[in-house]
């Protein structure tokens, strides 16, 4: 007899292998929910995954004006390249992955409060952060889908000199900060369930995030005064350890930033799962889950 | 056109926007929150806030200033594509656009209406910017040229607005607002020399940018507060402003022959409210 859900969480016990698979499996179908959702958007689509290259282009050529080309001895001080463009496409490729994961996670529970579907997703016995988990993995495979885009958009522009070898450092550097990134939408969601007015809340997160993340510059230009916060954000240590991994592969730096990252990664991820706990308990007692 | 109409629409959306005090402050902090990771890439790639290849683009050293000028005054393109252009869409979604269709007063005067009113939202937004901008950073400007650049920016305004009319009847069409708005915003970031001049862009690219009011505007504006900046072509001034008047004409009766069609369209498809 084929399973149904209800049955299988009544058969599996709470913290066995078989209920993290069903939670797994949850988060996984919720992915492809959205990813339906999305491709009958073509419009919507093409932008999303477009966006980030058109975003990058002006940042290139601003970069290439105070230049003069696309050399610059100063960067080479601060940074392991002295190439502009290489710096650039990376500091904006692992940003834009970054910041759309998190956003994913942060406006999942937002738009099934729009939608009118909070409350039916709410009452299956998914757990909330499956719910969470399915918008993370819709916004990371978007992401990574804008990241080739991206990349392969400035290698047939300008050419980039890079060692795909180089590309296994990046991406155990993504899967890492991808875990704190995850906390911190759990944080996000938690204020959105609260809060209500999401979009605003996350696009100052977004602006101060981008304002802190060594996307556009190394991190050692950042005034002293804005280095502690930067040192916390979850983004900051993705985008430098994504960059030193493309440009220099597994080299101290990249061992010592991945260090940093996993540390931040207990500490979001607990903190979002009480944070997100608390205001989720109050949302439901105040009885404003499904309101605007 | 009847200045009754234009004057309450104005009033409606201006007690409409003080009762959202925080947006004001929210929307004039947003962009120097985009900004200053800008501002630190210049640093971290010429080691300061002057560069001599900056100079040899665009006649001026200072890129900060260069910088801060052209985003904060795109603030008005800002404005005109989401606040103009959504109008009619933010009528629909509050349920309200029908009920002001049935009035017997001139679509193209509500429009009129939006367009001052949203000018002045973005006028306070570009002077809180700048003030703050002022408090922190270094600008160099020449500020007998600042007031004189305010008529070339209302000139620049008017172009912006009559474009934000051509948008109001694509999205009165299409009613998904937000992606269509949002490329049109990016692709004109790209194509306007919001960080760079036009010398920076392709050819093709950059004729495309001169048939913008942006372009003319911004152009003009930077010439007349930071002397040293170049114009490219290297006209004189009173040419661009010329072609930026000629262009302000065209936008608005292209944009209202397109709205009102658009607008016909849709009532005769019976979705006008529909979403």
């Amino acid at each position: 007899m084929k399973k149904t859900i209800n049955s299988s969480v009544a058969i599996y016990p709470p913290h066995s292998l078989s209920r993290i698979m069903f939670e797994v499996n949850c988060a996984w179908e919720l992915m492809i929910k959205y990813w339906r959702i999305r491709l009958s958007y073509p419009l919507t689509f093409l932008y999303f995954v477009s966006e980030p290259l058109i975003f990058l282009l002006p940042v290139i050529i601003y970069g290439q004006a105070l230049v003069g080309g696309r050399e610059s001895e100063v960067l080479a001080n601060y940074a392991a390249t002295s190439d502009v463009i290489l710096f650039l496409t990376f500091g904006s490729a692992s940003m834009a992955i970054l910041t759309r994961i998190y956003w994913m996670g942060a406006m999942g529970i937002r738009r099934e409060e729009w939608t009118g579907t909070l409350v039916s997703i709410y009452l299956t016995p998914a757990s909330r952060f499956s719910i969470i988990l399915g918008n993370t993995l819709f916004g990371l495979t978007m992401s990574v889908l804008a990241f080739f885009l991206q990349v392969g958009g400035v290698f047939f522009l300008y050419g980039l000199d890079i060692n795909l070898l180089n590309f296994l450092p990046m991406i155990t550097i993504l899967f890492f900060a991808t875990v704190s990134l995850l906390g911190f939408s759990l944080i996000i969601s938690g204020l959105v369930l609260a809060m209500k007015q999401a979009w605003k809340f996350v696009l100052f997160m977004d602006g101060f995030m981008n304002l802190l993340a060594p996307a556009f510059f190394p991190l050692a230009v950042l005034p002293v005064i804005l280095k502690p916060l930067a040192f916390i954000s979850p983004i900051t240590w993705g985008v430098e350890g994504f960059r030193e991994g493309v440009l220099q592969g597994f080299s101290n730096y990249w061992f010592e930033i991945l260090g940093y990252i996993v540390i931040l990664d207990f500490i979001w991820l607990i903190l979002g799962i009480l944070v997100f706990n608390y205001f989720e308990f109050h949302t439901r007692k105040k009885g404003a889950l499904g309101h605007y | 056109m009847e200045l009754s109409t234009i004057q309450a629409i104005i009033y409606k959306n201006v007690i409409h926007m003080s009762r959202y005090k925080f947006d004001l402050f929210f929307w004039a902090i947003m962009p120097i929150m985009w900004v200053t990771p800008l501002i630190f890439q210049g640093i971290a790639f010429v080691g300061g806030t002057t560069s001599e290849s900056f100079a040899e683009l665009t006649g001026s050293e200072d890129f900060l200033s260069f910088l801060v000028v052209g985003t904060v005054l795109f603030m008005f393109v800002s404005s005109a594509i989401w606040g103009a252009g959504n109008a009619i869409r933010w009528e629909q979604e509050s349920g309200t656009l029908e009920v002001l269709w049935i009035t017997p007063v001139s679509r193209v005067d509500i429009l009129i209406g939006t367009s001052i009113s949203e000018t002045i939202w973005a006028t306070l937004n570009v002077l809180i910017q700048f003030t703050i901008i002022s408090l922190f950073l270094q600008i160099h400007f020449l500020w007998l040229g600042a007031i004189v650049s305010i008529a070339v920016m209302v000139l620049t305004v008017i172009g912006l607005y009559g474009f934000g009319v051509l948008m109001a009847g694509i999205i009165i069409v299409f009613k998904e607002p937000g992606t269509l708005t949002e490329m049109v915003e990016t692709g004109l970031h790209f194509i306007t020399p919001v960080r760079y001049s036009l010398q920076a862009l392709p050819g093709w690219v950059r004729v495309i940018s001169l048939t913008i009011p942006f372009t003319l505007g911004l152009s003009v504006v930077r010439k007349l507060i930071m002397p040293e900046t170049v114009l490219y072509p290297t006209f004189e001034p009173i040419i661009f402003v010329v072609g930026l008047i000629i262009l302000d004409v065209l936008l608005w009766l292209i944009g209202i022959l397109l709205f009102t069609k658009m607008e016909r369209f849709t009532r005769n498809k019976g979705s006008l409210g529909a979403f």
